[in-house]
């Protein structure tokens, strides 16, 4: 019984947190319309602060919060008025908007995170503070814990109760429910969605300073707990200050049960399993309407001669070249893979996928562990299986929904699966990582053949793109990317092509993963899902232009290039001159590179007729 | 079989307490024309969503040849004969006139190659008298232009029933004698149509019956000018003053 109360005071504590945090990302999205990636990364730095401040200078958290909240509300603000603001007013186009507030947040997330990892390195940032054990009847509590819970509740409710009853509130929610309509009845949009957005900011430093009491910061806390405040603001409706407060504290308390019941390992498989659940039986009772506007058009070079004879060349290429530049071609193919691969799906239907690093884990993954007993084609099989089933349960959860259910699933899959493959090894298997130095012996592959492997599937990849082009399933991508409601009207089973083409998607992802293992000699569920793999597939696709089959192809020679010279160069400073160049590509080159070729040519052509 | 190609049986949609249709019933005869009129907000475009799958009904049932369709998904109607335009156009960007048509001649009731469909598009826009460039994108198109190329998209789904959503709306005066022409020209091809319509003199000379709604409700219905001469009717589109 204790041990019941026990864990539901532990699960209102976090639930309480949770709670805090959905309102304001609420705030956010909901107002100032910005899907905000880095937002735990806020909370993140306010929790820092506060370790640095009782560290260094021996203050209490409590003047952390006092001079952090207003520092977080001022940042938050000055980022949404120069950045995100001028970033987002340049469309009228709601599908293009909401996917550059995505790329550019997730952009600053690396940059974020990278300056903390410079800074503080990555380990555990804890401090000891009111942890004096309160006894509550049977209940022994810390302090600490109390003051979080008590201050999250009255801060979420104050805040419900501003939104509702305050002339402001007023203001925020008539936005928050028609961003058109409200500058007509004499609203501010831009003003108030910059208080919105800074207040939203201002709650994740209170978040952040309140946990610090008790949790330690690492450079990876925030996008944790973005994760679970996106996954709590879906499961209570986008919009609804009382639904997320509600969905908070239900998962807080899911999570903790979910760990007394099966094992504290599986926290993050609990909150997902809960979204699926929401997502697959109660999506409309969230927030409806699926209409997506805009025009993504894709154009069609035929360079497929150009492309037969790069081929012919790219086959005979290592008998010319010395193993660094075969190294470099292996980089730069295993990239062509994924990159088209991710553009398979996502250039045409705008969903942005961030869980390419996912599929490629879990082909690493599989290869390493089965390929040693039971041989490479073997593994090869599974590895693709797994790939399959996990996209396609991935895509029946999400794909019937608007976009963004499934931006936020695939943001957090990567997670997931690492966190299952971590409690596996470490429950079942009993160790953590494994060493493949023999994996190249085993599997008779050599680096040669594995650029070849990776030739051939990039091969692959751009031929199934070239002939969907000219059959009828080019046609209804397009239309599907354009408009959802007129494909459907006119026949195309939209949820099916999507479900499909996400799959082919994954796959090849997941095959390129598995071909790269051989390559390594020491794989572990971090190195295997590293979310950096996420982030250069979707920058190099939206850098060469991810709505032609050769566009990502485009993007990936260039970056391949720059990660190496960055890599070598400022080898500390990786994720923060990526993250940079990232905010970079949105801000400059928001048609891809191929986008921009054609923009000159056109112009080029414009001056050239007006000289005739 | 009945002799009615539409069925709409005390169909009710709710928006949160709104009831935006509520409890309507009538049926269209196979071959003809039917107008569904009714002051702006009565619930018009709402029960054509309905019938095509876009909305759910709260209640009620919509058949098709006696089959009930309500229920289904929009892609699944579009394959069982029913196809509409849209009240406001969208004409997608992405493809040029003729892929537009092209690509619902793919999918829509029939399964043809991509080449096929593309004459199919091109016989249809000749035949809704499309005057724009095949190649062209909707955004260098004029407004009837853009009209046509959502008839044709609709007509190239092969349906039996076709609903037009003020697809007469906004046409100069000339442009709108033409395409009430056509509109007449599409009845005598054996195509049961349901128009939403506010141009009163299209209504006259093309719908052998009209249905009536006003806030939801089925008021009257008819013969068009019986039902426009209806006081109740007379009242919701002039006032309680008359």
């Amino acid at each position: 019984m204790v041990l019941f109360l026990d864990f539901m005071i532990a699960g209102l504590v976090i639930g309480g947190i949770y709670a805090l945090i959905a309102i304001g990302l609420n705030l956010q999205y909901g107002v100032a319309r910005v899907l905000n990636l880095a937002y735990g990364e806020l909370l993140m730095l306010a929790g820092y602060a506060a370790f640095w401040g009782f560290t260094l200078v021996n203050a209490s958290p409590f003047v952390t919060l006092i001079f952090g909240v207003p520092a977080a509300f001022i940042a938050s603000w000055l980022l949404f008025m120069y950045v995100l603001h001028p970033l987002l007013s340049r469309t009228r186009d709601q599908g293009k908007r909401e996917i550059d507030s995505i790329i550019s947040t997730f952009g600053l997330l690396f940059v974020l995170q990278g300056v903390a990892l410079v800074l503080w390195t990555g380990t555990d940032r804890a401090y000891t503070y009111l942890a004096d054990v309160v006894r509550l009847g049977p209940l022994a509590l810390s302090a600490n814990r109390i003051v979080t819970l008590v201050a999250a509740l009255a801060l979420a409710l104050g805040v419900y109760a501003a939104l509702r009853y305050s002339k402001t509130g007023r203001a925020l929610r008539s936005i928050a429910s028609n961003p058109e309509a409200a500058p007509l009845v004499g609203v501010d949009v831009k003003r108030y969605s910059a208080l919105a957005f800074a207040s939203g900011g201002a709650l994740a430093a209170v978040a952040g300073i309140l946990i610090s009491m008790f949790f330690g910061m690492n450079p990876t806390t925030g996008a944790a707990f973005t994760m679970k405040a996106l996954i709590v603001v879906v499961m209570g409706g986008i919009g609804h200050v009382m639904g997320g407060f509600v969905a908070g504290i239900v998962l807080g308390l899911a999570e903790q049960f979910g760990a007394l019941l099966l094992n504290s390992g599986l926290i993050t498989v609990v909150s997902f399993a809960l979204f699926s659940l929401v997502l697959l039986w109660k999506p409309e009772g969230l927030f409806g309407g699926s209409t997506r506007t805009g025009s993504g058009r894709s154009i069609r070079i035929p360079k497929e001669i150009v492309a037969l004879i790069a081929l012919a060349a790219l086959i005979v290429a290592p008998r010319y070249i010395d193993s660094f530049r075969l190294a470099q071609l292996i980089d730069i193919f295993k990239y062509v893979a994924l990159a088209t691969g991710w553009a398979f799906f996502s250039g045409p239907t705008r969903y942005i996928s961030l869980a390419a690093s996912a599929f490629y884990g879990v082909g690493n993954y599989t290869i390493a562990v089965l390929a040693p007993d039971h041989g490479y084609l073997y593994a090869l099989g599974v590895a693709a299986a797994i790939g399959i089933l996990v996209s396609a349960f991935v895509g029946l959860a999400t794909l019937r929904l608007k976009g963004m259910y499934f931006v936020i699933f695939t943001f957090g899959l990567a997670t997931l699966v690492r966190e299952i493959v971590t409690w596996y090894e470490a429950s079942i298997e009993l160790k953590a990582g494994r060493y493949l130095y023999n994996l190249e012996v085993l599997t008779g592959d050599t680096t040669l053949d594995i650029y070849y492997q990776l030739l051939a599937l990039s091969v692959f990849i751009i031929a199934l793109w070239l002939i969907r082009d000219r059959t009828r399933m080019g046609f209804a991508m397009k239309t599907l990317g354009a408009d959802e409601t007129v494909a459907r009207q006119i026949g195309i089973n939209t949820t099916r092509l999507k479900i499909g083409t996400f799959v082919v998607s994954a796959l090849v992802m997941t095959l390129a993963g598995a071909i790269m293992a051989p390559r390594s000699s020491y794989i572990d569920p971090t190195t295997a899902f590293n979310p950096t793999v996420s982030f250069l597939t979707v920058i190099m696709a939206l850098l060469g232009g991810a709505t032609s089959v050769w566009g990502p192809m485009l993007g990936v020679i260039p970056l391949v290039l720059i990660q190496d010279w960055i890599s070598i160069n400022f080898p500390n400073y990786f994720s923060i001159v990526l993250g940079l160049c990232f905010l970079g590509i949105v801000f400059f080159i928001p048609n891809g590179l191929l986008g921009l070729l054609q923009d000159w040519r056109r112009r080029w052509r414009a001056r050239r007729g007006g000289d005739a | 079989m009945s002799g009615h190609a539409l069925d709409i049986a005390s169909v009710s949609r709710r928006f949160g307490g709104l009831r935006a249709v509520d409890r309507v019933s009538f049926s269209v005869p196979r071959g003809e024309i039917m107008g569904l009129i009714g002051p702006n907000g009565s619930g018009k475009t709402t029960l054509l969503n309905v019938i095509m799958g876009r909305l759910a009904p709260s209640d009620g049932t919509v058949l098709k040849d006696g089959k009930r369709i309500s229920g289904r998904t929009p892609e699944q109607i579009c394959k069982l004969g029913v196809a509409s335009t849209f009240q406001l156009v969208r004409v997608p960007d992405a493809l040029n006139a003729r892929d537009n048509v092209a690509v619902a001649a793919m999918y829509g009731k029939r399964r043809i190659s991509v080449s096929s469909a593309r004459a199919e598009a091109e016989r249809l826009l000749d035949r809704v008298q499309f005057e724009g460039n095949l190649e062209a994108h909707a955004d260098q198109l004029t407004y009837f232009d853009q009209k046509r190329i959502e008839l044709a998209r609709a007509l190239a789904c092969a349906p039996d029933v076709l609903l037009l959503d003020e697809w007469l709306a906004g046409l100069n005066p000339s442009e709108l004698e033409r395409g009430i022409e056509l509109v007449h020209s599409l009845k005598s091809e054996g195509i049961t149509i349901v128009m939403v319509e506010h141009v009163m003199h299209a209504i006259r000379s093309l719908c052998s019956h009209v249905v009536v709604l006003s806030a939801g409700k089925l008021i009257a219905s008819g013969k068009p000018d019986d039902a426009l001469a209806n006081p109740e009717v007379i009242r919701v589109y002039l006032g309680d003053d008359q």
